[in-house]
């Protein structure tokens, strides 16, 4: 018996497989299912990915392909969405710091969280604090995420917080730090609120920032 | 930006020269005869002290990240600077060391001022790139002449005193700079040919680069390393290490003769680590093995020490980066006692410092040196 789309979906996420995942998607959507509902399905497919990390049965290529194949989808999808209900768990704007260019842990995050039921705003790389806080005004975010891949811009994470700080944004987000380069202590060093380890930690902080 | 430039430089090269060699001439062992005692399993008076230790050095040295990645003699003087502050053994002459070969062969780059210069986008983005690409002269293409003269001066202004290392990437990270993480890993699952194709070419870029140094030093021994942090387990998987990551690096081993391949190993506890360690040293014949840990010490010494001595290959264990940053100078200490007591009786394993953070207090780069100095020296003798 051939798989209904929904499982189809699935299963291209969690094998990375960002050709299927399109297509399964686009055959969805014309079967009258709801973008939301879709991402539901993709956010379960992505909770997998995660456990597959967690039990090291996948590792950093797995969850890039995957993250790419969840973003395929959420191509079609983000645009038939309309405004944000309250289907989300949250929003979050969510950039690397200025000066620095490397996103592939980023890149996962935003899968990751997007796969859990958040809303988020990716800001890319070499993303400036007026950037940050322009989009925060914009989108009004409850979390800004940034991440510093390399020691040298973990100076760039302190500026945005005293940026965020002057324009007076600073009170209405949680601030959440991540990367190769930062650890916990940075919390306070920088005047974050939180901070991640990983994707998957990055989730359940995300989740417990906003409440849910 | 450092005041320091012109003749005014060349002065405190001079000066700072002077010190490292007065310092090196009072020990029993040069770092070369040091370093060469470890990984041929004899005991030298003490364990080598090295690190990788960049930006920390231009913050010390008070001059921008950009400067010592982009003028020889800065950063030469940033590392001759660090080396007399700590009492290092060593005096490296590299820093960005994943760039070099990219940068050589027209990527663009970004040169932030104080951090580390970055690639701004992939060179090969479809198959007809990469036929475009050539290997470069090393002696004229991008920091080419950085690199090479840096070593070359460094030795000039050392003689026997100096331990010339020739660093290149090696083939998987290399691989990732000039296409790119995601294209990469997906080549390797969509285009395993191709996959290949780029790894094919690097080898030979890689080898020249390494060849070029090696030339400009006339001779004179060099220690050859190749840096391939990007092929460490969790970042790569352990199949794509064994189906690609292997076996270029076996071939460049094989085309350059012996030298140490920085690669490869899981720095996090995944099923079958310890085989992945043997694999990874055994099937590409790199002189020595290595490891590194970030946060947790998942991996007791004894393991390493018992591998090192099986195999009879050296051993090259990176202090957990978490602790030199992080933790206080008798922690580090007490860390550092720990490791030699394991690792160093009869040589093959030797300790140093892994990524040494911008941040990092200079307190604790102290401790560092001084425990590796205190009980380090042989015979070992730790209660």
């Amino acid at each position: 018996m051939s798989k209904d789309p929904q499982s189809k979906l699935r299963e291209a996420i969690i094998g990375g497989e960002s050709d299927i995942a399109r297509k399964e998607t686009q055959v969805l959507m014309k079967s009258g299912v709801s973008p939301i509902e879709i991402i539901k399905g993709m956010g379960k497919a992505m909770e997998a990915v995660g456990k597959k990390y967690e039990d090291m049965e996948y590792f950093v290529p797995d969850l890039v392909m995957s993250a790419e194949a969840m973003n395929e989808a959420l191509k079609l999808l983000l645009p038939k969405l309309g405004s944000i209900g309250s289907e989300f768990k949250g929003k979050i704007v969510m950039g690397v710091c200025k000066g620095d260019v490397h996103d592939i842990g980023k890149n996962i995050v935003v899968a990751m969280l997007r796969g859990a039921g958040f809303y988020v705003v990716d800001l890319g790389i070499d993303v400036s604090p007026q950037k940050f806080i322009e989009t925060v005004n914009k989108e009004k975010p409850q979390i800004v995420g940034a991440s510093s891949y390399i020691s040298t811009t973990i100076d760039e994470l302190r500026k945005l917080n005293e940026e965020m700080k002057k324009a007076g944004v600073r009170n209405k987000v949680k601030f959440l730090i991540g990367g190769a380069s930062v650890y916990p202590k940075h919390v306070g060093d920088v005047g974050a609120d939180a901070f991640a380890n990983d994707a998957i930690e990055a989730v359940g902080v995300a989740k417990r920032l906003v409440g849910g | 930006m450092s005041k320091l430039t012109g003749k005014a430089l060349d002065v405190e090269i001079d000066k700072l020269a002077e010190q490292f060699k007065d310092m090196a001439s009072k020990e029993p062992h040069s770092m070369a005869e040091r370093f060469m005692s470890v990984v041929t399993f004899q005991e030298p008076d003490r364990l080598p002290v090295f690190m990788q230790i960049h930006d920390h050095s231009a913050r010390v040295a008070g001059i921008t990240v950009k400067e010592m990645c982009t003028d020889t003699k800065k950063m030469l003087y940033a590392q001759l600077y660090t080396s007399v502050k700590y009492k290092f053994d060593f005096v490296s002459t590299f820093a960005d060391a994943y760039n070099y070969e990219a940068e050589a062969l027209g990527a663009k780059m970004l040169f932030p001022e104080d951090s580390f210069p970055v690639i701004l986008e992939p060179l090969i983005k479809d198959a007809s790139d990469l036929k475009k690409l050539k290997v470069p002269d090393f002696t004229k293409a991008g920091r080419g002449p950085y690199v090479i003269g840096g070593t070359k001066l460094m030795m000039e202004k050392l003689g026997d005193l100096g331990f010339a290392a020739c660093v290149a990437s090696a083939p998987w990270s290399m691989a990732i700079q000039i296409r790119g993480f995601n294209n990469l890993v997906r080549d390797t699952r969509k285009n395993p040919e191709f996959a290949h194709k780029i790894l094919d070419f690097c080898v030979d870029v890689i080898e020249a680069f390494t060849k070029a140094q090696q030339e400009a030093l006339g001779g004179a021994p060099a220690f050859a390393s190749l840096a391939d942090a990007f092929s460490c387990i969790p970042p790569t998987s352990p199949q794509l290490v064994y189906d690609f990551v292997i076996p270029h690096t076996a071939e460049i081993i094989k085309r350059l003769g012996p030298m140490m391949w920085a690669g490869g190993f899981p720095i996090e506890k995944v099923p079958n680590w310890k085989q992945i360690m043997e694999d990874v040293v055994v099937k590409t014949g790199s002189l020595v093995g290595m490891v590194v840990m970030l946060e947790s010490d998942w991996l007791p010494p004894e393991e390493i020490k018992e591998m090192s001595q099986r195999l009879q290959k050296p051993w090259f264990f990176g202090v957990r980066a978490g602790i030199i940053s992080k933790g206080t100078p008798k922690e580090i200490e007490n860390y550092v006692k720990k490791l030699i007591k394991v690792l160093a009786p009869g040589g093959g394993c030797a300790v140093f410092g892994d990524q040494v953070p911008r941040d990092t207090p200079p307190e604790n780069v102290q401790a560092l040196v001084d425990s590796i100095k205190k009980y380090g020296k042989f015979p070992i003798s730790i209660e």
